[in-house]
């Protein structure tokens, strides 16, 4: 498996944060782990705030 | 040998691999490369014998063969837990409270009742139907009660319990009640739903595109441009897929926010006398757009081929391009609800194989609205 050249590598923690939420980042190279959700799609609240509060 | 660890179902899309794991319900994207590395991992016994393919194979150093091995045990082992945390609270039958608030709604050749157990309630999902509101009708179809006891909402379908949310958690309701509406204006099955897209989905006679973004990018926005130049909205913000893998219609409105007021009152003259509404404690201005195609004499479902990551900022200079799967799967999946049955698991890897991914980000309204006409028209 190829490596970086030393200049190009960064930290672990900054390539986790470059590739977003759901990438890990392993020896192997990155994969992404997707979950669907557990309810039906919606969009999340109302940016007018939660009505019954 | 791990058999146990190995995922239920393989898909190769574009340059990737796909994998689905039962057990957590995860989806997981691997270059061509990684699937070869961890087909190895699954095909060992010892770590050993995992090091000696790779070297074998020439695929990696000694020294990191122990990293990858360790890498791979935990990874699969993520992939392989239960996911499954959803309790099935048991739900004493409740008396459904009498109420004041009755509307009457038809879809097709359906009468739906609305009982709403207030105003509040009523907001959150009238709205987005009232073009759809009747005065006189013979019969009722089904009759659907919403109502809220304690901080629970509840929704009845003929009596019957359905669904019970927290009042902060009231957009699950609000969800779960649009695939109960869908099923009863359909005459589906409700278990037989594939998945549920959080996305827009534009259409013509023969095909729908669907439309995905983060909240807040512009879907909506988008469709109502795309609708008042000709195109039909199959569904706005929620888009749910049958085993036949066809999108079907969810005919309610267009929700469009204050800042997008101009743009669309510049394309469609209606639009201005549309009423305002103020949502929640902080009085959101939204007007709500109807589709222009009534429910009877529209196209009520359609195949799907294409689907488009949209993103507008007044910054950007316009581009339409094909993007990788990769990029479309992890806005897609995250925010889908995708049947946790092994047989719609495949069938939906199976869709997605034969699916084309593009990217549109644009500042330029025009130049949306031509990108599209020029895809849905090849």
């Amino acid at each position: 498996m190829k490596r970086n050249n030393p200049q190009d590598q960064i930290t672990r923690e900054e390539a986790i944060k470059k590739m977003g939420k759901y990438a890990a980042l392993t020896a192997m190279g990155t994969f992404l782990i997707l979950n669907p959700k557990e309810a039906h799609a919606s969009s999340p609240p109302d940016p007018g705030g939660i009505p019954f509060e | 040998m791990k058999p146990d660890l190995a995922p239920k179902y393989i898909q190769s899309i574009g340059q990737s691999y796909i994998l689905w794991f039962e057990r957590s319900n995860s989806y997981v994207v691997l270059s061509n490369s990684s699937y070869i590395i961890l087909n190895h991992f699954l095909n060992s016994s010892t770590f050993d014998q995992f090091e000696n393919k790779l070297t074998r194979n020439n695929l990696i150093s000694e020294t990191s063969a122990k990293d990858l091995y360790d890498e791979l045990s935990s990874f699969l082992k993520h992939t392989n837990k239960n996911n499954n945390t959803q309790s099935k609270s048991f739900v004493e039958k409740l008396e459904i409270p009498n109420t004041e608030l009755k509307r009457f709604y038809n879809f097709g050749n359906q009468t739906i009742q609305l009982n709403f157990g207030s105003q509040t309630i009523e907001q959150l999902f009238h709205p987005q139907l009232a073009h759809c509101l009747i005065k006189n009708h013979r019969s009722t179809d089904v009759v659907f009660d919403i109502f809220k006891v304690g901080n629970s909402l509840f929704l009845y379908k003929n009596e019957e319990f359905i669904f019970s949310s927290t009042t902060k958690d009231y957009y699950v309701l609000q969800g779960r009640f649009a695939l109960e509406l869908t099923t009863v204006i359909h005459k589906k099955d409700s278990s037989k739903w594939l998945s549920t897209f959080h996305a827009s989905t534009i259409c013509n006679n023969n095909e729908a595109v669907m439309l995905i973004g983060d909240s807040g990018n512009g879907k909506s926005t988008l469709s109502a441009l795309l609708m008042a130049n000709g195109f039909d909205l199959l569904s706005d913000d929620f888009t749910p897929q049958y085993n036949d893998l066809e999108l079907y219609r969810y005919p309610a409105a267009i929700s469009i926010k204050k800042g997008a007021f101009n743009i669309i009152e510049n394309e469609s003259k209606e639009f201005k006398t549309l009423e305002t509404y103020f949502n929640g404690p902080k009085n959101i201005n939204i007007k709500y757009l109807p589709p222009l195609k009534g429910f009877e004499t529209s196209k009520k479902h359609l195949p799907c081929r294409k689907i488009i990551y949209v993103k507008y900022s007044k910054d950007y200079n316009s581009s339409f391009n094909k993007v990788s799967e990769e990029k479309i799967l992890k806005t897609l999946i995250p925010d889908a609800w995708i049947s946790p049955k092994p047989e719609y698991a495949k069938q939906f890897l199976h869709w997605l194989s034969d699916i084309e991914f593009f990217e549109l980000k644009y500042s330029d309204n025009q130049y949306a609205v031509q990108s599209l006409n020029k895809l849905i028209s090849d």
